[in-house]
């Protein structure tokens, strides 16, 4: 269409498309740029490379460095957070999985803060973490956000989207969108229990607790373990997640929900890891691990994903175990029933046998 | 002068918090001032003659996403945005309209 556009439309369609190719091409710029400046820069695997860089309000990508590897603490709440952020998620990882930071090859971990002015978002771009100050240039009496660094789960959430892209790469939109999302949730949560050497039923559950000023009526962004219940208030509304595909949410917005519906996996990971007990990381955290790296393909859905882990925790702690039978009945609850048999279909088997020809091995 | 009149309907969704804004500002409720220079910035926007965005293959997780209607004249517009895709002066009126919605 665009090569239409360019041959035969009009003097201003063509300038259109040229201001998009631009737009599309200065970011795929900056994904380039920093394609190899990481490449160059490239801590050895086994060693993380954190590296903090300031938009200062801006929107260019990646910034001024402002916090590399090693160097003390700058004083600015949000370098240093996200500083501290990124480290916890790569120990987690490191520690518990084995990983080697968000590829598993050492890539190296890039923030830039300060992105924008009243910028009310954290994303990851394909190779880097953005955090927004929210409403911090705001009086306070004014603000709904706090800066997008101040919960350590964020920041393992924008870290773990990399990790899927890596891995599963879950397509964005509808049900695979929202398994990319949860997945987010669910190590951004665990990221936070790590920190706070907390057992399953010792945390709270919350994704982006603080995030909220004091002028809302909230206790963060989301709950995986009360789906539904994180804010209500008059000016934000209510926290439309479901917890039961009962209760799915089909829409067009949001690439078709996929922070509503997140809700639903979310919860199935709770209450697995609130049945097999202890650390949720240690058993739960791995079951959904080796599924996103071993099992998962693309276009993964919510079945897929309760088949997935399902045959993980057979694999893992033997079939008919506790822990096996805890994904039964955790995703059981939220309405989906875990069917051995056809676990992740043809396409994730061929993925698999791909995977094992080249080698690859994420345990 | 009626037929300067404009509607427009905005909504942001997604980004980390999955929240959804809706704005709907009507010219007819707005003062002269005010509806003057929303008029300026739907201009520069072009948005009449913007092409459909191209869809990425690969979404930007976390990003905002954008459904935009403008009627004026007679004329009508949607579009359905990735923040990546925004061109410079609808992302100016984008951003207004946000804040200018938050202060009701």
């Amino acid at each position: 269409m665009v090569e239409k556009i360019l041959e035969n439309g009009t003097p201003k369609q063509k300038e259109k498309v040229k201001e998009y190719a631009r737009i599309a091409g200065q970011i795929r710029g900056q994904r380039q740029y920093l394609s190899e400046l990481t490449k160059k820069a490239q801590a050895a695997a086994g060693q993380k490379n954190r590296l903090v860089y300031d938009a200062e309000n801006g929107s260019n990508l990646p910034g001024t460095l402002k916090r590399s590897e090693g160097e003390a603490p700058t004083g600015d709440n949000t370098i240093d957070e996200a500083y501290e952020g990124t480290g916890a998620t790569y120990d987690l990882y490191s520690d518990v999985f084995s990983r080697s930071s968000v590829d598993n090859q050492g890539l190296d971990l890039i923030s830039t803060v300060h992105y924008l002015v009243g910028y009310d978002n954290a994303f990851w771009n394909g190779d880097q973490m953005v955090f927004g100050d929210g409403d911090e240039n705001l009086p306070e009496a004014e603000r709904i956000f706090n800066r997008f660094t101040i919960a350590v789960d964020i920041i393992g959430h924008e870290l773990t989207h990399g990790v899927t892209q890596y891995e599963a790469n879950l397509v964005y939109r509808n049900q695979s969108g929202a398994l990319n999302e949860s997945i987010s949730d669910v190590f951004g949560s665990l990221v936070k229990q790590h920190v706070k050497d907390q057992t399953a039923d010792q945390a709270d559950w919350i994704i982006g607790a603080g995030i909220f000023s004091e002028n809302i009526n909230a206790i963060g962004i989301r709950s995986m373990k009360a789906p539904g219940t994180a804010y209500d208030d008059p000016l934000i509304g209510t926290d439309p997640q479901p917890d039961h595909m009962s209760d799915y949410v089909d829409t067009t917005s949001d690439n078709g929900g996929v922070h509503i519906n997140s809700g639903i996996p979310n919860k199935a990971f709770y209450n697995v890891a609130t049945e097999i007990g202890g650390y949720a990381w240690e058993k739960a955290g791995l079951i959904w691990y080796k599924s996103l790296c071993d099992e998962l393909t693309q276009s993964a859905d919510f079945q897929a994903a309760a088949n997935a882990t399902y045959k993980v925790a057979g694999d893992l702690y033997g079939n008919n175990s506790t822990e096996q039978k805890a994904v039964y009945n955790g995703w059981e609850k939220v309405g989906i029933i875990p069917n051995a048999d056809t676990n992740t279909g043809c396409s994730g088997r061929i993925l698999r046998t791909i995977r094992s020809i080249f080698g690859r091995s994420n345990s | 002068m009626d037929q300067e009149h404009f509607h427009i309907w905005l909504q942001r969704s997604g980004g980390f918090t999955g929240m959804i804004t809706e704005i709907e500002i009507n010219s007819k409720d707005l003062d002269t001032s005010e509806e003057e220079h929303l008029k300026t910035m739907i201009n520069r926007s072009d948005i009449f003659n913007l092409p459909e965005p191209v869809k990425n293959s690969s979404t930007m997780p976390d990003q905002f996403q954008y459904k935009v209607s403008i009627q004026q004249d007679g004329r009508k517009r949607e579009l359905n945005l990735d923040e990546e895709n925004v061109p410079d002066h609808l992302r100016n009126l984008i951003t207004y309209i946000l804040k200018k919605g938050r202060k009701k």
